[in-house]
């Protein structure tokens, strides 16, 4: 992981980047595209919607690398490109018929086991699924604190929020997603 | 107690202080203390999918089509041969093909055809005339002193006007073979490219109908699957 790169190391991948030195943008991609895709997908939870922000961030990124000016916030800087590109896919394809597709298969029921308890990958479609029933703008804060790991601090820098919007909005979040929880009668026995 | 601080105490960002103020409360407070229970419990759902694996397939998939494939397709064509005629009338392209080989070039059309060969010889044999006439006359004009005690002779003036005309005759069939050659290449030229075009054209003439088949297939099969009339359909498809 890049944060673990240490600042000197992501100083020094961004410099080889700006070089243009395609072994070190290669490493730069294979290290974040996991994280990258993930994001994506849980603030969509569309893998083709995934993919396409996936690989419109990394274009942008290599495109403008050289904008970069504070070598030490690539990720905030790279999650800042991720989560615009989510917002435009979200507004271009929201027009799209894919979308109403992907609304229709959040609909179907999930099957609990015998033992009343969900499967692995049953809870990952579940918490993507309920992830997408609250607003946006919650949506991608959870995702970015739960997830990605960043500090409040750094989503306020990359959403050019204040950190107190961002604890407000975290708050709504889970407050929001609790309530659903609820309707959807989910007792943390059945996922934990 | 405000929201912010609730969020710090559930992340675990705020100072021993603040974090021990807030246990306090809590042991007071049984419906901030329920509140907090109640946020811990949604992130525990939410952490249940963080460790399931989810790789991105590498290489991406293309993007989807924002338009119509048929539209940009046909522009790309049609600008292609914009750009191709443009810069082909500019840097004076000739494109010529036989049953042997197909050969593309630049500048002044030099094709050896067996019309121009025979040309081309039949002025080689003229150049040489000239040549072989020009030394006889020589000859001749060496040999008129001795020729004139006997018979007629020949002056330098009737010499120059004999010589003169035979040059003049020589070289008006050398201008007429010259524009027949000429006359020649033109029209071989503007045939090939005309013949180039119209392959051209009806290639592309029946690609147009291969897709606009395939196009036309495509809405019967949606319409009979979404079971809608093929007009609705139909009219979404602009060509």
């Amino acid at each position: 992981m890049i944060s673990d790169l240490g600042k000197e190391a992501t100083n020094q991948l961004v410099r080889r980047m700006k070089d243009g030195d395609s072994a070190a943008f290669k490493f730069f991609f294979n290290t974040w595209k996991d994280r990258i895709y993930n994001f994506a997908l849980r603030y969509s939870n569309d893998s083709y919607f995934a993919h396409e922000v996936m690989q419109k961030t990394f274009i942008q990124a290599y495109e403008k690398i050289h904008q970069l000016n504070d070598h030490s916030k690539l990720k905030s800087w790279l999650y800042r490109i991720a989560s615009n590109n989510c917002f435009s896919e979200g507004r271009r394809v929201s027009r799209t018929t894919y979308v109403e597709v992907n609304e229709a298969n959040s609909t179907v029921d999930h099957q609990y086991t015998p033992s009343g308890r969900f499967e692995k990958n049953e809870i990952k479609d579940l918490v993507n699924e309920t992830l997408q029933m609250i607003p946006e703008d919650q949506r991608k804060v959870i995702i970015m604190k739960e997830y990605e790991g960043l500090k409040f601090r750094e989503i306020a820098e990359l959403l050019g929020e204040s950190e107190n919007t961002i604890k407000s909005r975290m708050y709504y979040g889970l407050d929001a997603m609790r309530k659903v929880l609820v309707q959807k009668n989910l007792t943390k026995e059945m996922y934990l | 107690m405000k929201k912010e601080q609730i969020v710090d105490f559930l992340y675990e960002e705020m100072s021993e202080q603040e974090k021990s103020d807030m246990l306090g409360s809590l042991e007071s407070n049984t419906q901030l203390s329920q509140k907090i229970a109640e946020l811990q419990d949604v992130r525990s759902f939410l952490q249940t999918s963080k460790d399931v694996p989810v790789i991105a397939e590498v290489p991406l998939p293309s993007s989807k089509p924002s338009r119509s494939i048929f539209q940009s397709r046909w522009w790309a064509i049609a600008a292609s041969l914009l750009v191709l005629l443009v810069a082909g009338k500019l840097l004076d392209v000739r494109v010529t093909w036989d049953d042997q080989q197909f050969t593309m070039g630049f500048g002044e059309y030099t094709e050896d055809t067996q019309g121009q060969l025979a040309t081309q010889q039949q002025l080689a044999t003229l150049q040489a005339t000239l040549v072989s006439l020009e030394e006889r006359l020589a000859a001749q004009k060496e040999v008129v002193p001795i020729q004139a005690a006997t018979t007629e002779t020949i002056d330098d003036a009737t010499y120059q006007r004999l010589l003169t005309s035979l040059q003049q005759t020589i070289r008006n069939e050398n201008q007429t073979l010259k524009q027949n050659l000429a006359e020649q290449i033109q029209s071989e030229q503007n045939a090939h490219v005309e013949g180039l075009l119209s392959n051209v054209m009806d290639y592309w003439d029946a690609q147009r109908r291969e897709d606009l088949k395939m196009i036309n297939d495509g809405i019967m099969n949606l319409a009979g699957a979404l079971n809608v009339p093929t007009n609705d359909l139909a009219q979404n498809v602009n060509y």
